[in-house]
């Protein structure tokens, strides 16, 4: 098992280097002086003849990427070039108040779509089937951002039941945070429930027509028993994978989110550095998400041998 | 009968019913009587409704069927009015079932001790412990070794055998009164099927189970059922006690049934001449290893040397993981060998090239095993037919038509059939179509992988006709892939047995078959039941009756032992593959050389 | 089979898109009121009979906005699919077939591309490019080839596998010709689900950025952008937020439906068994 994972994680490697090549190439090529984008404007020649030789950006291209690894890998991801904050410490600050939301939309989404998704699939054209089916392609076409503005009207100002922006930390006060976050995660939770159920109901389709299936229904075992017992272990393997791409819609959702109910979180960051042209910010976030995601999607590969005996090592 | 029979079916009728149309009936009137301990055959081809006969008995008809029955009852149970409760309450204890696909009737999530103990407790109310202990006795008790262990295992470590093996005990626990067998044999190998088919025997008469065993195969029905019933399209035509039926089989459907198994030929000599292809010292290997572990890696095909002549047929026989399907792929290079020397009238085939290749090719064509997946569905017959005349510039697309028109009819299809697709045509008429695609390039000789392995046993019969009368006109060479031995009966002048990449054996077919020499031959043999027909018109078993043998276990070579096999002379041109050169004579040359005599 | 008779889910979704696709022509040609004329005078007026959708902060026809602005997002997604395919799909087949290292390098930076949710890949580019539009489409079509180049990679692999391949090697066919006439036709249905499902993506996040104000650039309308100028005026003027939503909503909605639609056609295994 310790070899798979490493397996795993060896494979990694290349992936994220090529994605922090890509991030890097990127902020090349934005037309300018790469000096002033990285540095900004300090007004003084001298002091910017500095910095460009502090970061090395008088040297070949393929030598400043490589120190920009290095210090990519040591923690360095640059510094604001508006309020001249280290930029790990920026994103570290606001990852947890995004990373709460996506986490809490998931669970909620999973909690939901799993078991409606398997039940539409065991009872396939019946009622719930059709109910399920039809509300599932309603909620994929309802974009969150404007989910997120309706729920905002009706449970933020028409009722005035929840606060319509800002957060407030768990630490602090568990029920403030979760006012706080109750409609954005019901927001991004609408869309992805959605898709979760249509992966879930045709997985779970897939299994039903096994061999294997028919043989514990031959034993006598009850409905119930041939779900959970049978069918559902095998059919959530698929599903758990999606969940790993379903963190990136979610990841995406997110930035939009947060400028609507004002939370403090990296999608915000994102958006705020691209209008001032911040690109150290824009850099370090862009890599960040996408570390996230890769190790996301680590952990689900390494979660599947769980449900799939065959793929054990 | 003067006990009432265990199972008693009356006037079964099973109707489909579709919107729209009028039912469609997919068993009609069946009568069928079960006593324990009894086999019963359920013999029929695609479409006859041996499936859904199964599934009536446990109540599992798929939605939009209906059923009515005078009398459909087990044990005294009526099941013609049973509830699902009931019925659940009979699957696993009383009715069990087990499949034709071990890959996939086994939860793969779940270890085998689970699975098996499931419907023992279920309906017995037995603790785990208990449950355990039975589990584990059945599992002695169908010889899988090391069964405690055995039981924490997951189903994709065992072989395809074992799982069925498994799969037996599981059902077989709750010592049901009737035990539906449903092609259980179909995906496993000759010899193996064998094996499991004799547990099954064995262990179904200690517990006084009956069984229904539902099958194509003759063979395996003369052989294990006492009594047998032939379905065709729904209708029951033919019943009675497997000695009677086929001694005396009344109905011309199932006398075609019989008259369709393939049997030994005299078939024309094939022409003299020195040898179309000659391979020798042929290997081929898995993927690309690693230089340094070259020498010690695994290989798909290792040594293998033969000869074929201008209008013979080499049958290539072996089970599963014996490198025949690679042999004949390397041959039209599919495959790259890793070694050896193939030489096709005069043309090294390994080293031709560019135009060289180009002129040799459609001379070498092949004919795939799945006539579903050789033919791509989106283009015409005659698009598929005609598709390697394409890169022949000098052939206009009139005179393509004219070609293909004259292939299809060759092969016994309607020339207007060129406009037609695939998904129309059944499984032998496909077949058709990929003979013809491979007649068009008019080729010298012919690979056929496997070719009616998938069909029918009537039309399996066609084909095999089909392709000796094409041998016969136009003097066609075939490397004919199979393990099936009574195919090769019917067409091959000449063997060769594979067994895990190496050739064990190889000889003229008569001498092959009647006078086996390496043991692996022998266990073939031994394991496909052969069917004879006696004067007055019967049939019945024959068991195959083999002269002492030649080599011993320990003398003859066996591949997964290592080294490299010494072939001695079992007679004119007949060579086996033992483990040392006879002591005595000097070693035979490997089996390939110009000019063997006729 | 039986009759192809038109089902609900095709019937509601070729009604939506037609009605989407008629307005959104229309806009281009002719709608009720000028979609950048200022009428100080009708300022912020809800629904009314003048105003079908009633009016925004300038007093601007929101039904004429909403109109005008509808043929920009829908062919802007229309042109970043097909971007999309037409980078993805080449490479894709060629990956999947000719397997091998061609296989494993286009595989690893696809890999690293997908590392990045799409709407980041749009971000990221967006803030490179400036607001444009073709950037947009450039944004949409880089962000979402990866997945198309998947699709048609898994394709062309089954294919590879499946016998028909083989006989077409056997008959001497040479590689480019099997990969045009046997194996490209085959990754159409995949790649044809894939689009139609891109094309919502594509209207979605090309929304979302002309909400944050990174999309289209003004005075140009975009439905997301409508949404945007709405949002100040939440609890006084709601009909600014429902209606553009609504119209996406809608539209997206209408391709869903027909995506299903044509995947449950071309797709015929989702029966099981009881």
């Amino acid at each position: 098992m310790i070899r798979y994972a490493l397996q795993r994680l060896v494979l990694a490697v290349p992936t994220l280097l090529i994605a922090g090549l890509l991030v890097f190439l990127l902020i090349r090529l934005v037309p300018g002086d790469p000096a002033l984008l990285l540095v900004g404007d300090l007004g003084d020649p001298a002091a910017l003849e500095q910095a460009r030789r502090d970061l090395g950006l008088d040297r070949p291209l393929p030598e400043q990427f490589l120190r920009w690894l290095g210090g990519v890998a040591g923690g360095d991801l640059g510094r604001s070039v508006t309020t001249g904050e280290p930029v790990l410490a920026m994103i570290l600050e606001r990852f947890p108040v995004s990373a709460q939301v996506v986490l809490a939309a998931t669970l909620l989404a999973a909690l939901v779509a799993i078991p409606a998704g398997t039940v539409a699939a065991w009872r396939q054209d019946g009622p719930f089937d059709h109910a399920a089916v039809g509300l599932a392609v309603l909620g994929l076409s309802v974009p969150s951002f404007w989910s997120g503005l309706l729920i905002l009207i009706l449970f933020g100002v028409t009722l005035g039941w929840l606060p319509t922006i800002g957060y407030v930390s768990p630490a602090e006060d568990l029920a403030a945070n979760l006012a706080h976050i109750a409609m954005p995660v019901a927001a991004l939770a609408l869309t992805e429930v959605a898709t979760l159920l249509r992966m879930t109901r045709a997985a779970t389709l897939e299994v039903m027509r096994l061999d294997y299936v028919t043989h514990a229904r031959a034993k006598g075992l009850s409905d119930a028993a041939v779900l959970s017992r049978h069918v559902f272990p095998n059919a959530f393997g698929p599903t758990l994978t999606v969940l790993g791409l379903i963190l990136g819609h979610l990841l995406g959702g997110i930035v939009v989110l947060e400028k609507i109910f004002g939370l403090p979180g990296m999608g915000r960051l994102l958006v705020d550095a691209i209008f001032q042209r911040d690109y150290p910010v824009v850099q370090g976030c862009l890599l960040f998400i996408a570390f996230v995601y890769v190790g996301v999607n680590l952990l689900v590969d390494l979660l599947y041998p769980l449900f799939d005996p065959r793929v054990r090592p | 009968m003067t006990t009432p029979p265990l199972l008693a079916i009356r006037g079964l009728t099973v109707e489909r019913l579709s919107p729209g149309e009028a039912p469609q009936p997919v068993l009609r009137d069946i009568d069928l009587d079960m006593a324990p301990a009894e086999i019963t055959g359920v013999v029929g081809e695609s479409g006859s409704g041996k499936t859904i006969l199964a599934r009536t008995l446990l109540g599992l008809l798929p939605p939009g069927f209906r059923l009515r029955a005078r009398t459909l009852s087990l044990g005294g149970l009526d099941l013609a009015g049973l509830p699902e409760k009931g019925f659940r309450a009979i699957r696993g204890r009383d009715v069990g079932m087990i499949f034709q696909e071990p890959m996939v009737s086994l939860n793969p999530a779940l270890t085998i001790g689970t699975q098996m103990t499931e419907a023992v407790r279920l309906h017995q109310r037995l603790g785990r412990a208990e449950a355990r202990e039975r589990a584990e006795a059945m599992l002695e008790r169908v010889r899988i070794r090391d069964a405690a262990r055995a039981l924490d295992r997951f189903p994709h470590e065992f072989s395809g055998g074992m799982r069925q093996r498994i799969m037996l005990a599981s059902v077989l626990m709750t010592r049901p009164k009737l035990l539906i067998a449903d092609e259980p044999t179909t995906a496993l190998d000759v010899v193996v099927q064998r094996e499991v088919l004799d547990l099954l025997r064995e262990v179904t008469a200690e517990l006084g189970t009956a069984v229904l065993l539902i099958t194509h195969d003759l063979g395996i029905v003369a052989r294990y059922a006492d009594r047998v019933t032939v379905l065709k399209r729904g209708d029951c035509l033919e019943a009675g006690t497997t000695g009677e039926v086929l001694m005396r089989p009344r109905h011309p459907y199932t006398r075609g049934l019989l008259g369709a198994l393939p049997r030994r030929a005299v078939l024309p000599a094939p022409k003299a001449g020195p040898p179309l292809l000659s391979v020798e010292g042929l290997r081929v290997g898995y993927g690309r290893p690693l230089p340094w572990r070259r020498a010690a890696a695994p290989m798909v095909l290792r040594d293998v040397s033969f000869s074929l002549r201008r209008g013979e047929t080499l049958a290539v026989v072996g089970e599963s993981g014996s490198g025949k399907t690679t042999l004949g792929r390397s041959l039209v290079r599919l495959v790259d060998p890793a070694g050896g020397e193939v030489r096709f009238d005069g043309v090294d085939l390994r080293r031709v090239a560019g135009g060289a290749l180009r002129a040799v090719r459609p001379r070498l064509q092949m004919v795939f095993q799945d006539p579903a997946s050789s033919l791509d569905p989106r283009f015409t017959v005659g698009g598929l037919v005609g598709e390697g005349l394409t890169l022949r510039r000098d052939v206009t697309a009139l005179e393509r038509a004219a070609r293909v028109a004259a292939a299809l009819e060759e092969v016994g299809l309607p020339a207007d059939w060129a406009e037609r697709r695939p998904h129309q045509l059944s499984g032998g008429q496909r077949q058709r179509v990929s003979i013809a695609r491979a007649l068009v390039l008019d080729p010298d000789l012919l690979v056929l992988d496997e070719p009616v392995s998938a069909l029918d046993m009537t039309v399996q019969a066609q084909v095999l006709d089909l392709l000796a009368g094409l041998q016969e006109r136009r003097g066609l060479s075939y490397l004919f892939i199979t393990h099936d031995l009574r195919v090769v009966d019917r067409l091959a002048h000449r063997i060769l047995v594979l067994y895990r990449g190496a050739v064990v054996e190889s000889g003229p077919r008569d001498a092959v078959l009647d006078r086996p020499a390496h043991p692996y031959t022998r266990q073939l043999l031994s394991a496909s039941p052969e069917l004879a027909q006696d004067a007055g018109g019967g049939y019945r078993i024959a068991e195959r009756t083999l002269p002492p043998p030649l080599l011993g276990e320990e003398e003859a070579y066996w591949p997964h032992s290592g080294g490299v096999p010494a072939y001695r002379t079992a007679g004119p041109d007949h060579l086996v593959a033992c483990r040392h050169p006879s002591p005595a004579a000097p070693p035979a040359p490997a089996p390939t050389r110009e000019g063997i005599p006729a | 089979m039986s009759a192809q008779a038109l089902s609900p889910r095709v019937a509601v979704g070729g009604a939506l898109a037609l009605a989407v696709v008629a307005a959104s022509a229309a806009g281009v040609i002719a709608t009720p009121y000028d979609p950048v004329a200022v009428d100080l005078a009708a300022r912020i007026e809800p629904p009314s009979a003048a105003h079908w959708l009633g009016t925004d902060q300038f007093g601007r026809d929101l039904l004429s906005r909403l109109m005008a602005g509808g043929h920009k997002s829908l062919l802007i997604s229309l042109a970043a699919v097909l971007g999309a395919l037409l980078a993805g799909v080449p490479l894709g087949v060629v990956a999947g077939y000719a397997g091998g290292w061609v296989d494993r390098a286009i595989g690893t930076v696809l890999d690293a591309l997908m590392a990045f949710p799409s709407i980041l890949v749009a971000l990221g580019i967006m803030s490179v490019l400036g607001p444009s539009e073709g950037g947009v489409v450039l944004a949409l079509a880089l962000a979402y080839a990866p997945a198309v180049t998947r699709v048609a990679r898994a394709s062309a692999l089954s294919s590879r596998r499946r016998e028909f391949v083989d006989a077409a090697r056997v008959l001497g066919m040479p590689a480019p010709a099997i990969l045009l006439r046997h194996v490209l036709p085959h990754c159409v249905a995949p790649v044809g689900v894939l689009a139609a499902s891109l094309l919502a993506a594509a209207l979605l996040t090309e929304s979302a950025l002309s909400f944050l104000g990174v999309g289209v650039p003004p005075p140009a309308p975009t439905w997301g952008g409508m949404l945007a100028e709405g949002r100040p005026f939440i609890g006084l003027a709601d009909w600014l937020t429902i209606f553009p939503g609504l119209a996406i909503a809608l539209t997206l909605l209408a391709i869903n439906l027909l995506g299903d639609a044509l995947r449950d056609r071309l797709d015929p295994r989702m029966r099981a068994p009881r």
